[in-house]
């Protein structure tokens, strides 16, 4: 899947939460927002809703429920010194009047309060007029099975993978499907927008009967069933590796030339120039790259961009939950650091552009900067010659967790396993778990070789310890040196 | 005004026309409250959150499918939730056939809801918080303490960068086929803070951050004031650190970077685990194997009925009184943690889900574990991340922050790199600090709470270079 050529577009609205019915449904909204505007120079409203099925199957148990429905609205006004909100786990009409009620009552307290109000004036912009649906390409769509079918599928695919090797002790399975729907209003923006996603992970426990060690593959993002194909041998390689870790050994520390493969890739650009660059951090003084705009941070083989647009992503949406239209932005274009990702807030307070990453855990909690998919772009080398390329060095595959250091620039990454390469041949040796660590700069300076091949992984992202979002990243494999443990 | 839509008493009343289903549970949880985000001093946003929703669960009982897996009379148990909010109730019955479709779907062992039992009282809820406006002033109360915290920090070059402060009330309301009915009410208040320190010189690009996140039930319990000295006395120390050497010594893990290191012990101490083939640990054996247990002997349990503890309830998911429960006694597991189904599943007691991670400490001061008798002693106080493998044990922590204890006296800063290493082997030959701390797990309500030693020293880990 190249980032590069492929957009999505508006499509036809379908299903049973469809455009037509969410403009039906919030038709009041316009007026909610009209009648906020009469007190405060800037209101929104968002309603969100999601709807599907999980089933979790190992065994002797099995599990199948329906997603947490997360259905809200909520309010967004700005006095243009702050802003208040008002969120409600409800959609009617009554519930939401009475939520805008409360909002201008709480703009009011806080006026009257004789707390000192901000220096700063932020004049929110709504934006040019848009009235748009938007709707999620779906190739085979959830609904195309019934629910026992699809406990059939993926309970065989489980049994599969249970059967490969004796030593395999657990097998579980878990899927998702779902349905997104958000509705964003502002006295410019009336726009819909209905993601459909669904998720497949397998993850495969074996035990030689002391040490016990796993492995797993995940499949899917937005779109249908049609990214959870799984074939044989991807399976068999998932439970292979993990009986080969059980031989594993532990990583000697040390700087080491080193391949990363797509999803460790992916980790890195997220937590390195993904998290780095949300300008909300840039306000709050947390984020060392707002004094490196325009300055090299990495060797010119490295591109990251940030794109809501990469069809069938994990993180692919048509808006963000603050009404912007998705497009891509170019963080690092050959090694020099181009611009941050923003909200709305962030961005007016800062004087920078838009882009669309303002984006909620859901209506419960604020919007903040945040990533969508996040990747290195493909360069010219094929990925046999990059994994050839390697004299002395280790191959470090299945990227597992993050942290990011928008201050420090510290960086820490854990992978599954390495596998170790002499004269650019695997050796059968595999080293677990293997935990990246280092200097951004150091990392994205000393890349230098980039393959030609790309692939994205889904993920969940949390700032800091909290708000938790859908989010895809990876690329290709990429060469540089690293700090392991 | 929400109750008015969709009552628990409707529902209950739906699930008991309901002739196919073995039993059912309903859980009713309300929640409002408030946030608020300040840059340094300026207000950013300020919060009211309200939510209502039932989750309601089915039981149905089927045959096997082809006959398999004889038990309870053939029976094979369907178990789905489904969680309503106030807007399904005009679909109702529609949720509550779609909901029994899906168990009737599901084969599980049979395994029974359990009966009534008397409930524990704990106290969880702050009636400052409870009382009108509660929330609001309550985020307000944190917000003011933190800012006057700061100021006291202001000539030491720190100050505050960002602050979020959320005071959520929540009741819920628990009833089941079998009779229980059982409600709880509690607050919970997180405080997240950022802290920025610069030193004598003006470029922004060298300065330091600490990140701190914490929670409680009672504003008092946040102790604010000396988390924000702790804090502002961490990132001057992150910026004058140097960066970490490899070394094989001994390495003390303190405060909030030594909890998830429990994790792994909790994770193979449960029914869920042993079930699931994937416990390591064998009941009335040593949790260590071999090598065998050296150190301070892990004394580890679970205490579900602390007053206004973050992990505490009087109930739990099933409807189970909460308890105090001895898992890991002198290293050896004497009881696994077990809801009422794996419990049955394993023919082993039931406890309920666990309450905070309680630890017993050691008889050394923390003073004694990081003096250095030989080389030097590494104390990590500050990782980036806590990834320490459930399964495996594994430890691969980058250091946010740590010290160097030297044979000379001297201590030094330092940051960077990584601790790497096993839980397993090395809590073998641990030593806990005689101090007690109470911490989060992971914070924000996801990992519960750790009340156990302040710190711990390991041989047996390893310290690589930054």
């Amino acid at each position: 899947m190249s980032p590069s050529t492929q957009r999505h577009t508006p499509a036809p609205s379908g299903g049973s939460a469809n455009p037509s019915t969410l403009r039906t449904q919030f038709a009041y909204l316009p007026d909610v927002i009209a009648e906020l505007e009469r007190s405060v120079p800037y209101a929104s409203a968002l309603a969100t809703s999601s709807s599907g099925v999980r089933l979790a199957l190992r065994d002797s148990e099995q599990g199948v429920s329906r997603r947490d429905p997360s259905a809200g609205v909520v309010l967004t006004a700005s006095d243009g010194c702050e802003i208040e909100e008002v969120a409600v786990g409800a959609t009617d009409e009554a519930s939401v009047r009475d939520a805008s009620r409360r909002l201008l009552e709480g703009l009011r307290r806080t006026r009257v309060g004789g707390r000192e109000r901000n220096r700063n004036a932020v004049n929110l912009e709504p934006g040019d007029p848009l009235s748009a649906d938007y709707v999620t390409p779906v190739g085979i769509s959830p609904d195309s099975l019934s629910l026992a079918e699809k406990l059939a599928r993926f309970e065989d695919l489980r049994q599969r993978a249970r059967r490969i090797d004796r030593r395999v002790v657990q097998a579980m399975a878990r899927y998702g499907d779902a349905i997104e729907t958000k509705v964003f209003v502002n006295r410019t923006r009336f726009i819909t927008e209905v993601v459909h996603r669904a998720t497949l992970n397998v993850t495969v426990f074996v035990s030689d009967g002391n040490a016990r060690r796993y492995n797993w593959l995940s499949r899917g993002g937005t779109g249908g069933l049609e990214s959870l194909d799984v074939d044989e041998a991807s399976l068999a390689n998932v439970t292979e590796i993990a009986v080969a870790l059980l031989g594993a050994k532990p990583i000697e520390p040390g700087i080491y030339d080193a391949v990363v493969d797509p999803s460790v890739a992916g980790i890195l650009a997220h937590e390195a120039f993904g998290h780095g660059v949300e300008t909300d951090m840039f306000l709050k003084g947390r984020a060392r790259g707002a004094h490196y705009i325009g300055k090299r941070v990495g060797s010119d083989l490295v591109t990251i961009i940030d794109d809501p647009t990469v069809p069938g992503a994990n993180g692919t949406y048509f808006i963000d939950d603050e009404g912007q239209s998705s497009s891509p932005t170019c963080i690092i274009r050959d090694g020099i650091l181009m611009g941050g990702l923003s909200d709305l807030y962030s961005a007016t307070r800062l004087g920078i552009a838009r882009t669309a990453n303002g984006r909620r855990e859901s209506f419960e909690r604020k919007s903040y900067a945040r990533m969508s998919n996040t990747f290195f772009t493909p360069g010219r080398h094929s990925v046999d010659e990059v994994l050839g390329s390697l004299d002395h060095g280790l191959y470090i595959c299945q990227g597992a967790n993050g942290m990011e250091d928008p201050k420090g620039w510290g960086i820490q990454v854990g992978a599954h396993f390495a596998r170790e390469y002499r004269h650019g041949k695997p050796t059968g040796v595999l080293f677990a778990p293997v935990s990246i660590t280092g200097y951004v700069p150091d990392v994205l300076g000393d890349v230098t070789m980039v393959a030609n091949d790309f692939h994205l992984h889904p993920g969940r992202c949390g700032k800091g310890w909290k708000e938790y979002i859908t989010v895809g990243d990876g690329g290709p494999h990429v060469r540089t040196r690293l700090q392991l443990a | 005004m929400l109750t008015r839509t969709l009552a628990a008493d409707i529902i209950v009343q739906a699930l008991s026309r309901r002739r196919e289903i073995a039993g059912w549970t309903l859980t009713r949880r309300r929640r409002h409250g408030t946030q608020l985000y300040v840059i340094g001093r300026d207000v950013e946003n300020t919060r009211e959150v309200t939510t209502e929703d039932f989750t309601v669960t089915v039981f149905h009982d089927h045959p096997w499918p082809d006959g398999r897996q004889p038990g309870n009379g053939g029976l094979a148990r369907g178990v789905s939730s489904v969680k309503l909010v106030p807007g399904d109730t005009a679909h109702l019955d529609a949720r509550l056939d779609e909901v029994i479709m899906m168990a009737s779907l599901v084969h599980n062992p049979h395994y029974e809801l359990p009966s009534p039992e008397t409930l524990p009282t704990v106290v969880l809820a702050d009636p400052q918080i409870t009382a009108v406006d509660g929330t609001r002033r309550a985020v307000w109360e944190m917000a003011e303490e933190v800012w006057e915290a700061c100021d006291r920090e202001a000539s030491t070059g720190v100050r505050l960068s960002a602050g979020e402060f959320f005071v959520t009330v929540s009741d819920r309301e628990f009833r089941t086929s079998r009779g229980i009915h059982a409600s709880s009410e509690t607050t919970h208040l997180a405080v997240e803070i950022a802290l920025l320190a610069r030193g004598e010189s003006d470029d922004p690009t060298l300065e330091a951050e600490t990140f701190r996140p914490v929670e409680a039930r009672r504003v008092a319990d946040l102790r604010l004031a000396s988390q924000v000295a702790e804090a502002s006395r961490f990132a001057r120390d992150t910026l004058r650190a140097r960066p970490t050497e490899t070394r094989d010594g001994p390495v003390v893990v303190s405060g909030s970077a030594l909890p998830p290191f429990f994790d792994p012990f909790m994770f193979h101490a449960g029914a869920q685990a042993a079930y699931m083939k994937l416990s390591r640990f064998t009941p009335d054996h040593t949790v260590f194997g071999d090598p065998a247990m050296v150190g301070d002997p892990l004394q580890l349990s679970s205490h579900a009925l602390r007053p206004f503890g973050l992990s505490s309830h009087a109930f739990d998911g099933d409807g189970v009184p909460g308890r105090d429960t001895d898992l890991i006694v002198g290293g050896t597991l004497v009881a696994r943690h077990a809801t009422s189904r794996y419990a049955q599943y394993l023919g082993v007691p039931v406890t309920g889900d666990p309450g905070a991670v309680v630890v017993r400490a050691g008889t050394t001061p923390l003073a004694e574990l990081v003096r250095s008798a030989g080389g030097p002693v590494v104390e990590i106080v500050a990782f980036s991340s806590p990834n320490v493998d459930d399964i495996t044990g594994d430890v691969g922590c980058e250091i946010r922050l740590g010290y160097e204890y030297l044979p000379n006296g001297e201590v030094r800063p330092i940051k960077g790199g990584a601790l790497a290493g096993n839980v397993f082997d090395a809590f073998a030959s641990v030593q806990f600090a005689q101090e007690m701390q109470e911490a989060l797990i992971s914070g924000f309500g996801g990992g519960g709470v750790f009340v156990g030693p302040l710190g711990a020293r390991f041989e047996g880990m390893r310290v690589a270079a930054g």
